[in-house]
């Protein structure tokens, strides 16, 4: 499965996953940044979208 | 439901050889889709001998190029020639800067420092902290843009509405006051106008000019930083960790002028393109009012299918091939995002503005991609955002004015207006 990290020194909290993969990248109550660990192969395609889509490049997917 | 697909075609060129359009003739600068359709078909790395540039058309080109730093240098990104060393006046008043060596930054570096540029701006900017501190006022203000015209029944969108907002938020950001923040806009246009090109010699040269002022302003606002703290913008440049190699004057100018003209030209067009498509297509502005939840759509559909930066600029660092065609080293490319964007192989009816279409699908490059993707999106988007709220909640029936005199940006290489006379009612609700 891949495996999604994200360089918390870098976000800025843009919020673009969270646009291209609301399943994946969420913001919890305290505005915090919440992402999942491991997603099903048939949403690498999302999560890799989604780090495209980040300004800061601070989303990798393994 | 009503349809709310809008077909804005522009006609084809006519031209039976790619080779005869020129993207700076009259039409195609008033509507240039037709001319990218055409090219993006038949010779989508095109080369255009008169201003020695490869234009590049496709998606998948476009988005090659942006991913390979290493191999494309973005030293001149933002001008197809440079407008200074063709204008002998202003190149003797550029010899008067207090900025040298001259550093390029951010948007005109190669890694690694632009890597170490992009993290101290990213540092002082802080879009989302700013957003946060700043986010509830910006509706505010909306709102007090909207009551200088709401009893006219009328307003010019650009002056009196696209203009002002970022120029709200450059003011939070350089901590300047109104007087000074249209002093500071009256820069931009000439900075910006110079590096699109194709202007009057008395524009490049008073972009000279106002360059020397700007230096002073951003050399004593740093001083002032350095002696009595400043939480504007420059002073949390300047606010760097001990290990950190200190930065130059050149660079702070140089970062300066750029979140300045960065701030606001872009997205005062992307603001009159969000109101002159709610006001040109049937049921748009409905369907929005009933479900505020497709503004995000109604945002990114804007930026793809009116892309407001139309292009930027790379040179190649080694010979390529791009798109099947052979390139040498020193090739200067013109990354054309307003074609890429509606790049049919990966758009369906590329050329309808649709706000049911699904732009996660494939993301449009309106803010570039990879290391030197726009560092202000989100406040652009956010503004945005909140622009179409507060306009729809007290607006009604927005179109475009019967004396209308619409007029589009002047400059090449850049979807906006000039002007944008836009009629409505009152929202009685």
């Amino acid at each position: 499965m891949p495996k999604v990290t994200v360089d918390m020194t870098l976000c800025e909290y843009h919020g673009q996953c969270v646009f291209v993969a609301p399943k994946e990248f969420w913001f919890d109550d305290d505005d915090e940044l919440r992402h999942s660990q491991e997603v099903p192969e048939d949403a690498r395609a999302r999560v890799e979208k989604a780090a495209k889509a980040c300004p800061q490049l601070a989303i990798k997917v393994e | 439901m009503t349809d709310t697909k809008s077909n804005a075609t522009c006609p084809l060129t006519g031209a039976s050889n790619v080779a005869d359009i020129s993207l700076l003739s009259a039409e195609n600068r008033a509507c240039p889709y037709g001319a990218y359709a055409q090219i993006r078909a038949e010779d989508p790395v095109h080369f255009l001998p008169d201003q020695n540039l490869w234009v590049i058309s496709r998606y998948d080109d476009v988005e090659f190029v942006l991913t390979n730093p290493d191999k494309f240098t973005s030293k001149e990104a933002l001008s197809s020639g440079n407008a200074y060393r063709a204008c002998p006046e202003a190149l003797e008043i550029l010899s008067r800067s207090k900025a040298v060596p001259r550093q390029r930054t951010l948007i005109l570096a190669d890694p690694p420092i632009q890597a170490f540029h992009r993290k101290v701006v990213q540092r002082a900017l802080a879009p989302a902290k700013t957003l946060r501190a700043f986010g509830p006022t910006i509706e505010e203000r909306v709102n007090g843009f909207i009551d200088r015209f709401i009893d006219k029944g009328q307003f010019e969108c650009v002056s009196q509405f696209s203009i002002p907002l970022p120029m709200a938020l450059v003011s939070v950001i350089f901590k300047v006051d109104e007087e000074q923040v249209y002093r500071m806009k009256g820069w931009s246009d000439n900075f910006f106008a110079a590096l699109t090109g194709h202007v009057p010699d008395k524009t490049v040269i008073d972009a000279a000019l106002d360059t020397l002022v700007f230096e002073d302003f951003v050399l004593e606002r740093m001083e002032k930083a350095r002696t009595e703290g400043s939480d504007c913008f420059i002073g949390k440049l300047l606010d760097q960790p001990e290990d950190e190699t200190p930065l130059t004057n050149a660079e702070v100018i140089n970062m300066c002028s750029q979140v300045l003209v960065g701030g606001n030209e872009s997205t005062i067009n992307f603001i009159s393109n969000l109101v002159h498509i709610i006001a040109t297509t049937e049921g748009l502005e409905n369907r929005l009012r009933e479900n505020p939840d497709l503004i995000p759509n109604l945002l990114e559909e804007s930026l793809r299918h009116e892309t407001p930066l139309q292009s930027m600029y790379r040179i190649t660092l080694e010979p390529m091939q791009i798109g099947g065609v052979d390139l040498p080293a020193g090739a200067k490319l013109m990354l054309n995002f307003g074609s890429a964007n509606r790049d049919e192989t990966h758009y369906d009816h590329a050329e309808n503005f649709d706000l049911d279409r699904d732009n996660r699908e494939t993301l449009h490059m309106a803010f570039g991609r990879g290391i030197h993707a726009c560092a202000g999106q989100t406040i652009a988007r956010r503004e945005g955002m909140i622009a179409l709220k507060v306009l729809l909640r007290r607006l009604r029936n927005l179109r475009l004015a019967d004396d209308a005199t619409t007029q589009l940006a002047p400059l090449f290489g850049v979807r906006g207006f000039q002007t944008l006379n836009i009629a409505f009612d009152m929202n009685a609700d």
